[in-house]
C-alpha cells in the first residue's frame, strides 16, 4: 500500500516514531518505515519530503547535514522536544481511533 | 513561531533553501542507486531505476515547495514574474488588452461616480429619505408644479402623518444697492422652519425663527455664502446689520453655509427671506399664492398614506372656499415626489441608460480579450503541457493563467481609474447646469471599490477563458502534435464563435440606441423653432421696484431704452419684450371671449402673455400671418389690442376667423375688451420639447412689465454689441442692472444641450462598442485564416479560385456577424423602450433607424472580415504545403 492511500496526515506518526529511535536521512526513514510495517507502507519521496519539510517548519524535527554510511552528504532529521511531545499526542490519538474502530468492528 | 521563522527564511534566503532541497533530493536518488547497485545491478541501470522510482526530481521539489510556509506568496511572485515575461513577449496583445480594459473600466468609473452622486450617496439633507416634494397639478398640465397656499396651511394645521411641512417659493429679484455698484440678485421666500427641517445649520448667525416670518414682521434676510463673500467681504459683524434691497433695509440674521444647495434645482438663489405668509389655515383670497411644499413623513408612514391624507384634507376644506377656486381646482390632483426623485428626475433615466451602455462596452471588451486569450491559450498549449510535465498541477496552471488575467486587468483598471478621473469633468459638462447634485460628483471610496471590483471581475473573465480552453486539452496529444496547424477540437471554435456573436449582439443594441438618439437630435436640430436666431442678442433688464413703482414709469423706461438701442450703430432691429422664445413669458392672464357664455368661476384659461414693442416680430423674424403688427399708436389710452399666435387661433377659434374678435381679461364683469389685430406664427415658447401653446402679445405700453428683455438684431459681434447696449442703459439710469446676456443662438444651443449630450455620450459608447466588436470579428477570422492556411493551400492547389476562398472566409465571418446582429436587433427592440423619455419625436422601435444601424454594422463587419480574407487568398499554396 502506498502511503498516499492512507488517511491524510497518517504519515506523521510512522516518521515521528522512526526518528524517535535516532537521527535518520530521507531514504533511511523510508526504508525503516517499510521494515517496521513489514512492507505495508511504501513511502514515496513525493509524499515523504513535503511531510518532512512541513514538520521541520513546525519545529517537530531539526535537520543537519551529515555523512551517510555510503559516504554521501545527506540531510539527517532528528526529533526535537516539541516533536517528542507531538509523538506522544499522536500515539494517544491513534490508540483511541484504533480502539474505537476495533470495537466498532467487533460490535454484535 | 517556527512557521514564521521558516516563512522568513523561505522568503529571504531562497537560494540557500533551494540549494539544500536540490542537494537533499539528489542524495536520495544517489543513495537509492547505491542500494540498487549493491543489489547487483549495473551502475547506469541502477541510476535509471532510481530515477523511475523517485518519480522525477523536479516534481518532488515542486511538491515540497508547495508544502512550505508562504508557498502561495512564493507562487504568486513566480506567477507574476512569469506573467510579466509572457506579456513582454507579446507587447501587442498586452497593449490591446490594457487599452480595451482601461477604456471600459474608465467609462464605467466615470459614469458610476455620476450614478453614485445622483442616486446612491445620501442627499445633503437630514433624513432625506423621508422628505417629499408635494405638488398639485391638473391632468392636462402635468409639468406645472406647485401647491396652493391655502392647501399648504391646511395640511400644516391638520396632517397627522407628517412630522413637519414647510414651503418655499415666490422668487424675488432685487436690486442690491448697499456696498458697491447696483446689482441684481435673486432670492427666494421660505417659511421659517424650512432650513431646520432639512437640517441646515447657518455658517454664521441663526436660521429664521417664526417671529421673522409673521406677516408684517421687520424684514430679515439670510445671505448666501457667495453673496456674503462677494458683497460683504466675508465680514463676521454683518449679523444684525441692515442691507438695502430694492430700497428696503433688511436685517441680516444669518449666513448660509458654503456647501448649501437649495433642495430644488430651479433655485440657485443668493439669499433667502421669510415668506411672511399667514399660517392660519383657511382661504383668504389676498393671501393666495403658489408655493413649493416639502413635507417630512413620520417614521413608518408610507408615501401612499400621506398622499391619501392630503387628498382628504383638500376635499374637506373645499366647502369653505370661494366658488371660483372650487371650480378652478375641481380636477386638481396631488402628487408626492420623493426628494431624491425631485432633485434628479430629469436626468436619472439618462444616467442609468448610459451606465447600462458603458457596462455593455466593458462586457464587449472583456469578451474580446477573452477571445484573444483563448486564441493565445491554444497557441500556448505546448508551453502549458510542458509546465504540466514539469510538475505543475492543474490548480497551479489555473492560478498562473488567472494571475496573468488579473495582472492585465489591474494595469487596465489603474489606467481606467485615471481615465475616469479625467472624464469626470467632461461628463459634468454634459449634465444640465441646473443640477445641484452635479457639484458633488467625485471619485469617493464607493466608486473606488466599484472600480476595483470591475478590475477583478474583468481579470477573472479574461483569465478564466484560457483556463477553460486549457482544461479541454490532453497532455500527451499536445506534446506529440507535430504541426501547430492541425484542426483543433471543435469546442474551441464553438466557444470562440459564441463569444463573437455575443459581442456583436451587445454592440448592436448600443448602436441601435445611439442611432435613435442621433435621429432625435437630428429632428430637434432641424426643428423650425418659429424664429430666426441668427444675429440676435438678448439681455435682461430689471427695474428696481422702489424707483420704478408705476406702470407709467415702466413704459417710459422701455420707450427710452428702445430709442437709444435702435440708435446704436449696426443695430438693424431693436425690441423690448416681457418674454422670449425658449424661456417663456413672465405673465399668464385669465382670458375669455366676447359674446360667449360666461365661464364658471375660475374656469377661464390662463394664457401666457407678453408685452412687446412694435418691432418684436420683425427682430425675431416671427412671421405675421394675418392682420397687422403693433404701431406707436398702440399706447396708453388708445383702444386695447392684442396679437395672438396661430395656436391660439386654432384652439379658441377653430374654423373661424380670429382676426377682429375681442377677448376679455381682468376682473370678471369688468369686461376689458381687447381686439385681436394680428395673428403671428407659432414659436417654441417653453423650450424646444414643448409644442407651441396659445400665446398672447400686447403692446408694451398697454401691458408694461418691470422685468424686460432687450432684443437686438445686428451684424455686430455680440460682445461689442452687449457692451454698447449696457452703456446705453447705464446712460438712462445707472441703478438699473443688466443680466443674463446671451445670443439667441446660445439659448438655442442650451435648449438642445441635453439632447446633444445624450447623443454624444451614447454615440461615443456605441462607436467604442462597434470598434471592439469589429476587432473581435477581425480577430476570430484572422485566427481562423491562420489556422486553416494549410487547408486553404490544399484547396487552392486543387484548383479553387481566389474568389471561392474569399467567399468562404467572408461568408464564415458574416454568418457570425449576421446572427449577432439579428439577436442584437431583438434585444434592441426590448432595451430601447427604456429610452423612450430620452427620445424626441421618434419611437423607440423606429424601423428605419434600426435598419440603418444594422446596415452600418453589417458593413463594418464585412470590412473586418475582408482584411484577413484578403490575406487568405494571397496564400501561396506551395509555401503553405512545404511549411511542415
Amino acid at each position: 500500500m502506498a502511503a498516499e492511500d492512507l488517511l491524510p496526515g497518517t504519515l506523521d506518526l510512522p516518521i515521528l516514531q522512526t526518528l524517535s529511535l535516532g537521527p535518520q536521512h530521507g531514504l533511511g526513514i523510508s526504508r525503516r518505515i517499510g521494515q517496521i510495517t513489514a512492507g505495508t507502507f511504501r513511502v514515496m519521496p513525493g509524499s515523504l519530503f513535503p511531510v518532512l519539510h512541513r514538520m521541520e517548519e513546525q519545529g517537530w524535527l531539526a535537520a543537519e547535514w551529515g555523512e551517510s554510511e555510503t559516504n554521501r552528504k545527506a540531510k539527517y532529521y532528528r526529533l526535537t522536544k516539541p516533536g517528542q511531545r507531538r509523538l506522544g499526542k499522536e500515539k494517544d490519538r491513534w490508540d483511541k481511533v484504533a480502539l474505537a474502530i476495533r470495537s466498532a468492528l467487533e460490535a454484535r | 513561531m517556527h512557521r514564521l521563522r521558516s516563512l522568513i527564511r523561505n522568503l529571504f534566503r531562497r537560494s540557500r533553501v533551494e540549494r539544500d532541497l536540490d542537494q537533499e533530493i539528489r542524495t536520495y536518488a544517489d543513495m537509492l542507486a547505491d542500494e540498487k547497485a549493491q543489489g547487483g545491478m549495473a551502475r547506469p541501470e541502477a541510476e535509471r531505476a532510481a530515477r523511475i522510482e523517485l518519480g522525477g526530481i523536479e516534481q518532488v521539489k515542486e511538491q515540497v515547495r508547495a508544502s512550505r510556509a508562504g508557498a502561495w506568496l512564493d507562487q504568486l511572485a513566480a506567477d507574476l514574474r512569469y506573467g510579466l515575461r509572457t506579456l513582454r513577449r507579446n507587447p501587442g496583445f498586452a497593449a490591446v488588452t490594457i487599452v480595451t480594459l482601461a477604456l471600459g473600466i474608465g467609462a464605467n468609473t466615470a459614469l458610476f461616480s455620476v450614478v453614485n452622486a445622483l442616486l446612491l450617496r445620501p442627499l445633503p439633507y437630514m433624513d432625506a429619505d423621508r422628505l417629499m416634494y408635494i405638488t398639485e397639478f391638473w391632468p392636462h398640465e402635468p409639468e406645472v408644479s406647485g401647491s396652493a397656499s391655502p392647501d399648504f396651511t391646511n395640511w400644516r394645521a391638520h396632517s397627522h402623518l407628517s412630522q413637519q411641512i414647510e414651503a418655499y417659493g415666490g422668487d424675488r429679484n432685487v436690486t442690491l444697492t448697499s456696498a458697491g455698484e447696483a446689482e441684481r440678485v435673486a432670492g427666494t421666500a421660505v417659511t421659517a422652519g424650512l432650513l431646520d427641517m432639512i437640517g441646515i445649520q447657518p455658517a454664521l448667525g441663526r436660521n429664521f425663527i417664526s417671529e421673522d416670518d409673521r406677516p408684517g414682521a421687520p424684514p430679515a434676510v439670510m445671505l448666501g455664502y457667495r453673496l456674503w463673500q462677494r458683497r460683504l467681504g466675508a465680514s463676521a459683524d454683518v449679523i444684525g446689520k441692515q442691507i438695502e434691497m430694492d430700497g428696503v433695509g433688511r436685517t441680516v440674521v444669518g449666513v448660509l453655509p458654503a456647501s448649501f444647495a437649495f433642495p430644488d434645482n430651479n433655485i440657485r438663489q443668493e439669499f433667502l427671506f421669510p415668506m411672511g405668509l399667514s399660517l392660519e389655515p383657511g382661504m383668504r383670497e389676498s393671501d393666495f399664492r403658489i408655493l413649493h411644499v416639502l413635507a417630512r413623513r413620520k417614521p413608518g408612514v408610507a408615501p401612499e398614506a400621506l398622499h391619501a391624507e392630503f387628498v382628504e384634507l383638500v376635499r374637506r376644506t373645499a366647502s369653505e372656499e370661494p366658488p371660483q377656486f372650487v371650480t378652478m381646482r375641481k380636477d386638481m390632483e396631488i402628487r408626492l415626489i420623493p426628494l431624491r426623485q425631485w432633485l434628479t428626475g430629469g436626468v436619472s433615466r439618462a444616467v442609468l441608460v448610459l451606465q447600462a451602455a458603458v457596462a455593455m462596452v466593458l462586457l464587449i471588451g472583456c469578451l474580446n480579450v477573452a477571445n484573444l486569450q483563448i486564441a493565445r491559450g491554444i497557441a500556448r498549449r505546448k508551453e502549458i503541457a510542458l509546465r504540466t510535465a514539469l510538475g505543475a498541477g492543474r490548480a497551479r496552471i489555473t492560478r498562473q493563467l488567472l494571475t496573468e488575467g488579473l495582472l492585465l486587468s489591474s494595469v487596465g483598471g489603474a489606467a481606467g481609474l485615471a481615465l475616469g478621473y479625467w472624464a469626470l469633468n467632461l461628463l459634468r459638462s454634459f449634465l444640465p447646469a441646473s443640477l445641484h447634485l452635479a457639484d458633488s460628483i467625485r471619485i469617493d471610496p464607493r466608486v473606488l471599490a466599484f472600480t476595483l471590483a470591475l478590475a477583478i471581475a474583468s481579470g477573472v473573465v479574461t483569465g478564466l477563458a484560457p483556463v477553460l480552453a486549457a482544461a479541454r486539452m490532453r497532455l500527451d496529444e499536445t506534446l506529440k502534435e507535430g504541426s501547430s496547424r492541425t484542426t483543433e477540437p471543435g469546442s474551441h471554435h464553438r466557444l470562440h464563435r459564441a463569444l463573437v456573436i455575443a459581442e456583436v449582439a451587445i454592440a448592436m443594441v448600443l448602436l441601435a440606441g445611439s442611432g435613435l438618439l442621433v435621429r432625435s437630435f437630428g429632428r430637434m436640430a432641424s426643428l423650425d423653432p418659429g424664429f430666426d436666431a441668427e444675429g440676435v442678442l438678448t439681455q435682461r433688464v430689471g427695474l428696481p421696484a422702489r424707483k420704478y413703482a408705476t406702470n407709467q414709469s415702466w413704459s417710459a423706461f422701455s420707450s427710452q431704452l428702445l430709442e437709444r438701442a435702435a440708435a446704436l450703430p449696426g443695430v438693424q432691429n431693436a425690441a423690448v419684450a416681457g418674454g422670449l422664445p425658449l424661456i417663456g413669458t413672465r405673465s399668464g392672464v385669465g382670458t375669455w371671449f366676447e359674446g360667449r357664455p360666461a365661464p364658471p368661476p375660475g374656469g377661464r384659461p390662463t394664457i401666457p402673455m407678453a408685452g412687446v414693442s412694435s418691432d418684436y416680430f420683425e427682430t425675431l423674424r416671427i412671421p405675421l400671418l394675418r392682420g397687422r403688427t403693433f404701431t406707436a399708436a398702440d399706447r396708453e389710452g388708445s383702444p386695447s389690442v392684442v396679437i395672438v399666435n396661430q395656436a391660439f387661433a386654432d384652439q379658441f377659434f377653430p374654423g373661424q376667423q380670429a382676426l377682429g374678435k375681442n377677448i376679455t381679461q381682468g376682473r370678471i364683469g369688468q369686461n376689458e375688451l381687447k381686439e385681436i389685430v394680428g395673428i403671428v406664427g407659432n414659436v417654441r415658447q417653453e423650450g424646444l420639447r414643448t409644442a407651441a401653446a396659445p400665446t398672447i402679445y400686447a403692446p408694451y405700453r398697454q401691458f408694461p412689465e418691470s422685468e424686460i428683455l432687450l432684443v437686438l438684431r445686428s451684424s455686430l459681434p455680440p460682445a461689442a454689441l452687449s457692451t454698447a447696449a449696457a452703456s446705453a442703459i447705464r446712460a438712462i439710469d445707472p441703478d438699473v442692472p443688466v443680466y443674463d446676456v446671451a445670443t439667441m443662438l446660445d439659448r438655442l444651443a442650451e435648449a438642445r444641450s441635453t439632447q446633444r449630450a445624450n447623443m454624444a455620450l451614447m454615440g461615443m459608447f456605441a462607436a467604442l462598442a462597434l470598434l471592439l466588436a469589429a476587432i473581435g470579428i477581425f480577430g476570430v477570422i484572422a485566427y481562423m485564416v491562420n489556422r486553416r492556411s494549410l487547408e486553404i493551400g490544399i484547396r487552392m492547389a486543387l484548383g479553387a479560385q481566389r474568389s471561392d476562398v474569399l467567399k468562404m472566409v467572408l461568408g464564415h465571418g458574416m454568418i457570425l456577424a449576421l446572427i449577432g446582429i439579428a439577436i442584437g436587433l431583438g434585444g434592441a427592440l426590448a432595451a430601447t423602450r427604456a429610452m423612450r423619455t430620452l427620445l424626441f419625436e421618434i419611437s423607440p422601435g423606429d424601423p428605419s433607424t434600426l435598419m440603418a444601424s444594422a446596415t452600418l454594422f453589417a458593413v463594418v463587419a464585412a470590412a473586418a472580415c475582408y482584411i484577413p480574407a484578403r490575406r487568405a487568398v494571397r496564400v501561396d499554396p506551395m509555401t503553405t504545403l512545404r511549411h511542415d
